[in-house]
């Protein structure tokens, strides 16, 4: 699934280790959902979602294969 | 009881069971399984003391530097940590089921005594009926 989370994030300004902080995970976490390796839990992707103020579709895009 | 003070009191069951182990194996002159109890006091209070003074250590440096509690407990829930542990438990078990299935059969061409056999399949068995009990556990609860 690809993400526009590095996007949002630089446009903000925000580091990964403050992304990680904010949301209480690794910054490890964050780079990987960043690479798109990893998929985010759907509870994250809400945090991750109001963080942000958007929606979880505006965020994470889901492609079928 | 507060988690500081469960972890002395586990280091010093620890330190008391090493203590009384020691203590009867230097002074019994029994043999058998009265030779066997000591020696694993002296076995089991070392876990427990080693156990005991790491995580003593681990929170005082925790209370010297609150980051690195929070730091810790970050990485401990981190969901994509636990995801790594579990997946690498799911394929270590996956593995052990075939490990375990050929030193079986290699044990049985060795011509090993029936018991040992038996006990280690009853061993088995129970680690494979304890999986599925557990799915279907889950399969009920999820």
């Amino acid at each position: 699934m690809k993400n526009r989370l590095e996007e949002l994030r630089k446009e903000r300004g925000i580091r990964q280790e403050e992304l990680a902080e904010a949301l209480e995970v690794s910054r490890q976490t964050i780079g990987s959902l960043e690479n798109g390796r990893y998929n985010p839990s759907i509870i994250l992707a809400f945090k991750i979602a109001r963080y942000f103020g958007m929606r979880i579709e505006d965020i994470f895009i889901y492609e079928e294969e | 009881m507060g988690k500081k003070w469960k972890n002395y009191g586990w280091t010093l069951i620890g330190l008391v069971a090493i203590i009384v182990g020691t203590y009867f194996l230097d002074n019994s002159a029994s043999e058998g399984w009265l030779y066997i109890v000591p020696s694993l006091c002296v076995g089991a209070g070392c876990i427990l003391l080693g156990c005991g003074v790491s995580r003593l250590r681990e929170e005082r440096a925790e209370k010297k530097n609150p980051a690195l509690e929070k730091q810790r407990k970050i990485a401990h829930n981190d969901e994509r940590n636990v995801v790594i542990v579990n997946q690498s438990k799911a394929n270590a078990f996956d593995r052990m089921i075939v490990v375990f299935g050929v030193l079986f059969m290699a044990l049985a061409l060795m011509k090993v005594e029936l018991v040992v056999i038996v006990l280690l399949v009853a061993a088995y068995l129970f680690v494979v009926g304890s999986e599925i009990y557990d799915c279907k556990k889950l399969e009920k609860e999820m």
